[in-house]
């Protein structure tokens, strides 16, 4: 896999909305060690969005899209941050809005490949969970291992705001207060979602 | 006189409620552009505003229902639409719903200007809140020398919320109410504590044990300023103690006067901003339950509130692509849908 499988960038085909520019719109309290591009955090949250289940909005809601894509290009690199961008991208361009052709192309193209594969399960364990573990000695030795690639929370936001909680409607405990005596009530979520 | 009969006092009273409601909204705006773990001074001292105002409508409603009323709150009237005048202001200015910047403290600086000395009441087309309920107070003692004080407090004690009981933690301790005695303490409380009294600037009102707390004018005025008001500090010389720092490069860049239609193309913005208005209004139909009959229900507003904030802080990190590198934010919208 590498980038030249991808035509140029355009706006996602079967996104319910194409994100424009959105140039220090989201400028990070957890200042990221890199400052991404916008195009890149556009290509990064259609990548998440596809590997998460959750939409554009819900992602951008935790706040997390800059350090993560931050911590990303840090610990592996621009070269095969830009392959797992410009990977997905085709896929989406490819499926044409077909859910079930985007799923099997970024099965095949991506969670399949030796190279980014390993990278993308990371992806979904720090967008659940705010951890990020140490990638596979085998991706290790193949690529060089950075000094940052060890496994840990990456930041107290990170935790709190794990995908983990919204998925099981509860908060993350000792992070979020919920008020007293929310425990006799339903859980946030469960009912009056739109 | 603004106040002559029961209805009149009824009336203003509802309006309080509204005029102390639609001040959170903005207020809460400027906290929530503020991100977690930054500026903690300034966002410590717009949350202290934020709380009081809480306790501000809790007294009006408890001095509402002493006097027979039926505080109404879970409902789409009283909800107003940003940018919008205080409810029965005398429109001198709009409110806008915007992040925390020099202009939305320009307008707190005047929901909360103390008024003249020796302004003369005014109910409804009042120019200060202060004015305002100095009619209301008016129209009590008035009533009560007229009526008696049996036949103005007619309403039944358990509908007061109580000190210390579901009332927990908001910007100082709820008053039971009565009688004049304790309506007037109640209503005294939200004036001094949103614009002080007299020019002071510490309201210096042991009872509620806020020990030496700035009106909110002065606290505002501190943010707009930088600096911190020290003790030998008058209304005059301005604040002249420690630095206040706030760091506005931080601050989420909020669309001014977010509302939900504006997102219709944009489904996914447009559902995170509906599950908003929907936690919103589940909070002001809870807080009518509380404020009619069922105090208890205090208890269960508090974790919507959380929910609320949360949501908030969401909509304050989404990217708008209605406005260049700006944020979508709350709407607060009234959506009957939500209406438990």
């Amino acid at each position: 896999m590498s980038a030249d499988h991808a035509p140029p960038p355009r706006s996602r085909a079967h996104s319910a909305m194409a994100l424009p520019s959105f140039e220090s719109a989201t400028r990070s309290p957890q200042r990221a060690e890199r400052t991404p591009s916008d195009h890149s955090r556009q290509r990064f949250v259609a990548l998440s969005v596809i590997l998460t289940g959750f939409d554009d909005a819900e992602l951008w809601g935790t706040g997390m899209v800059d350090p993560y894509l931050g911590w990303l290009l840090s610990v592996v690199g621009d070269q095969f941050t830009g392959d797992l961008l410009s990977a997905s991208q085709y896929a989406i361009d490819a499926a044409k809005g077909d859910e079930a052709k985007l799923e099997q192309l970024v099965r095949d193209n991506i969670l399949a490949d030796p190279t980014l594969g390993p990278i993308a399960r990371n992806l979904i364990v720090l967008w659940y969970l705010g951890e990020w573990n140490q990638l596979p000695a085998d991706w290790r030795d193949a690529h060089g291992a950075s000094a940052m690639d060890q496994t840990c929370i990456i930041s107290p936001d990170a935790y709190a705001q794990g995908l983990v909680w919204k998925a099981i409607h509860t908060h993350p405990t000792g992070a979020k207060m919920p008020g007293y005596a929310s425990w006799s009530l339903p859980p946030y979520g469960v009912e009056g979602e739109p | 006189m603004a106040i002559t009969d029961i209805g009149d006092l009824h009336r203003h009273l509802q309006w309080a409620l509204e005029v102390e409601h639609a001040t959170i909204p903005p207020y809460l705006c400027a906290l929530y552009s503020i991100p977690n773990g930054h500026n903690l001074e300034a966002a410590t001292l717009m949350r202290s505003v934020v709380m009081e105002e809480m306790l501000h409508m809790t007294l009006v409603a408890n001095v509402y229902n002493a006097v027979g009323g039926k505080p109404r709150i879970c409902h789409s009237d009283f909800v107003k639409r940003y940018p919008t005048y205080l409810p029965h202001s005398s429109d001198a200015f709009e409110v806008q719903l915007l992040p925390l910047s020099p202009e939305a403290l320009e307008t707190f600086l005047l929901i909360e200007r103390p008024a003249k000395p020796h302004a003369r009441p005014e109910g409804d087309h009042y120019e200060t809140l202060g004015q305002f309920y100095e009619a209301v107070e008016d129209g009590l003692k008035y009533l009560v020398s007229t009526l008696g004080e049996k036949a103005v407090f007619t309403g039944h004690a358990s509908r007061q919320v109580q000190p210390g009981t579901w009332y927990y933690g908001g910007g100082g301790d709820v008053v039971a109410v009565h009688n004049l005695e304790t309506a007037l303490s109640a209503l005294t409380e939200v004036t001094e504590q949103g614009e002080g009294i007299g020019g002071e600037i510490f309201d210096n009102d042991g009872r509620f044990n806020d020990v030496d707390e700035l009106a909110h004018y002065f606290r505002f005025m501190e943010l707009r300023m930088g600096r911190r008001y020290q003790a030998t500090d008058t209304s005059g010389s301005g604040p002249t103690g420690n630095e206040l720092p706030l760091d506005w490069n931080v601050i989420l860049p909020m669309r001014p006067n977010p509302h939900s239609d504006d997102y219709r193309a944009h489904p996914t913005i447009h559902r995170q901003m509906v599950t908003f208005n929907r936690i919103y209004t589940r909070l002001l139909c809870q807080l009518e339950m509380a404020f009619t009959g069922t105090p208890s229900a205090l208890r269960d507003a508090a974790p919507i509130m959380y929910e609320l904030r949360y949501q908030a802080e969401a909509l304050m990190h989404i990217p708008s692509p209605l406005g260049e590198g700006m944020t979508v934010g709350p709407a607060f919208e009234f959506d009957a849908g939500a209406k438990a």
